[in-house]
């Protein structure tokens, strides 16, 4: 465990590195969220209320949404590829550490960087100049908190997955751009799912993607009452059991074509 | 590849449905007007990364390596050898996608392809990429002095191109003034479909804004062009 927590430190001081890149950074987030807040303003600008949301609620949304999205941002399936490439994968091999942890860890310390350094100030600039309210019921806090654990672990366990690919494929880079697509399409990340047409709703529905980001979001911002809260968490679990699974089958197949090339 | 790209516009556009669907418009907007912003964007983008993208993004790591001298030792004038040298027909695709959305909004706002619309076009898109091809080399050039400043590309195109993908006046009136004063954006899309669109909004600024694309592209290009020179210059004076 420390050593992972070591991996966790050496990434987030290697961001430490290139300051002027770091101010550059929090100023870009505080644009990005100026544009949704004015987007969804402009929006609301007719109608209070659009399905039971109005715009306060938006604003929450978008302020948790960004922190999350900070958290959850992985780079892992694009750094295996590189490994692969380059060869340094047999490297990370021979390290006394579990490959997939490792990955997990290093992409954590980059994460917190920037949630720290970019995303929580951009966050509260927003959320004093455009107000925040936070949850008022206990359970959903918690709630919260559990399904955003989960929600990160279903998000690294999809991107160390896709990342496997490129044992399988060679030329893996459409995996992404399809990934990206299905889940800007029905993660709700961007556009909430309450305010998709219905058909394209029920897909959602049927998805994981959605349990990444929106249904923790909606637990906070108090869209999802006590029961609907238990079945999201119920569902997380459930969606970890089979990335678990997939993760394992790829993993111990892939590790039998590097033998193989390795000699 | 092409797939892949295809999908990656194709969610593009259906985001922008989606996000107008409940609401009907944003800002007085519909959604086939706010596609036809995004298609400006994507046309101009197209044609000035077709050329730029690879020479300027490349640019940072090749002073790093080394491998730009290389280019120096060639007698002709670097800019053009490297924009001759490198474009990219991956664009070629951006570009199909482009213009089909381009023609599809065209016809469902249905606007009439006069002369008079499809010289504006013409117009619009030459100045439109001189903007963008301005914010390659504007964005790039300091790698003649800083090591590093991957960043700065994204905050002065990534998040302008964000701005200007719905009409400006959603926005309050400060950022109203960046996008038409500051960094320009504005005339790659906003601007110029005012005139396609006949519409007459009160904006801080005068309708007339609506022709300037092109001096607006050409006054910018020719500033980062001199821009550029003047790093090269920096360049050749500190190399060894």
């Amino acid at each position: 465990m420390g050593l992972y927590i070591e991996v966790i430190r050496t990434a987030f001081k290697q961001s430490f590195a290139y300051r002027l890149n770091t101010y550059i950074s929090t100023i870009t987030s505080v644009f990005s969220l100026v544009v949704l807040v004015n987007i969804w303003s402009s929006l609301f600008h007719n109608q209070s209320m659009v399905k039971g949301i109005q715009l306060p609620d938006m604003i929450n949304y978008i302020i948790v949404s960004a922190l999350i999205g900070s958290l959850i941002d992985s780079s892992i399936h694009t750094k295996i590829g590189t490994k692969v490439v380059d060869g340094s994968l047999s490297l990370d091999f021979i390290k006394p550490m579990n490959f997939k942890f490792y990955m997990f860890a290093e992409q954590l310390g980059d994460n917190l960087f920037r949630l720290l350094f970019n995303t929580i100030p951009a966050c509260l600039l927003v959320a004093l100049i455009w107000g925040f309210h936070p949850p008022t019921q206990p359970y959903q806090i918690i709630f919260f908190i559990i399904s955003l654990i989960n929600g990160l672990i279903l998000c690294y366990y999809f991107n160390f997955i896709l990342g496997l690919f490129v044992f399988y494929l060679d030329s893996p880079f459409f995996i992404d751009w399809v990934s990206a697509a299905l889940f800007q399409l029905f993660a709700g990340a961007f556009v909430p799912l309450w305010f998709y047409p219905t058909f394209l709703y029920n897909i959602s529905m049927y998805l994981p993607f959605r349990l990444f980001t929106f249904e923790p979001i909606s637990i906070f911002v108090g869209k999802t009452d006590f029961s609907g809260s238990l079945s999201v968490i119920g569902l997380q679990f459930l969606w970890i059991a089979v990335f678990v699974a997939v993760e394992k089958m790829l993993w111990n197949n892939a590790h039998k074509i590097v033998d193989i090339h390795g000699g | 590849m092409y797939f892949a790209k295809f999908i990656g516009f194709a969610t593009d556009f259906i985001m922008i449905w989606l996000l107008v669907y409940r609401f009907q418009s944003v800002a007085g907007w519909n959604t086939y007007e706010i596609m036809l912003l995004y298609a400006l964007n994507l046309v101009s983008y197209s044609f000035s990364a077709f050329f730029l993208f690879h020479p300027f993004t490349k640019l940072s790591s090749r002073i790093q390596s080394g491998e730009f001298d290389e280019i120096l030792t060639k007698p002709l004038n670097p800019f053009l050898y490297l924009a001759c040298r490198e474009f990219s027909t991956g664009y070629l695709s951006n570009l199909t996608v482009a213009f089909s959305v381009l023609a599809f909004t065209f016809f469902k706002l249905q606007i009439p392809l006069s002369p008079a619309n499809i010289g504006f076009l013409i117009v619009t898109v030459l100045g439109g990429s001189l903007i963008q091809g301005a914010a390659f080399i504007l964005t790039n050039t300091p790698s003649f002095w800083i090591v590093k400043n991957n960043r700065l590309q994204s905050l002065l195109m990534g998040v302008p191109s964000n701005f200007v993908r719905y009409p400006i006046t959603a926005y309050n009136k400060a950022i109203q003034i960046i996008l038409t004063v500051v960094l320009p954006y504005a005339f790659i899309s906003y601007y110029p479909a005012q005139f396609f669109l006949k519409k007459q909004e009160t904006v801080l600024f005068p309708q007339t804004l609506q022709y300037m694309t092109l001096a607006v592209g050409g006054v910018l290009f020719f500033i980062a062009y001199q821009y550029w020179k003047l790093g090269l210059k920096h360049y050749n004076s500190t190399g060894s």
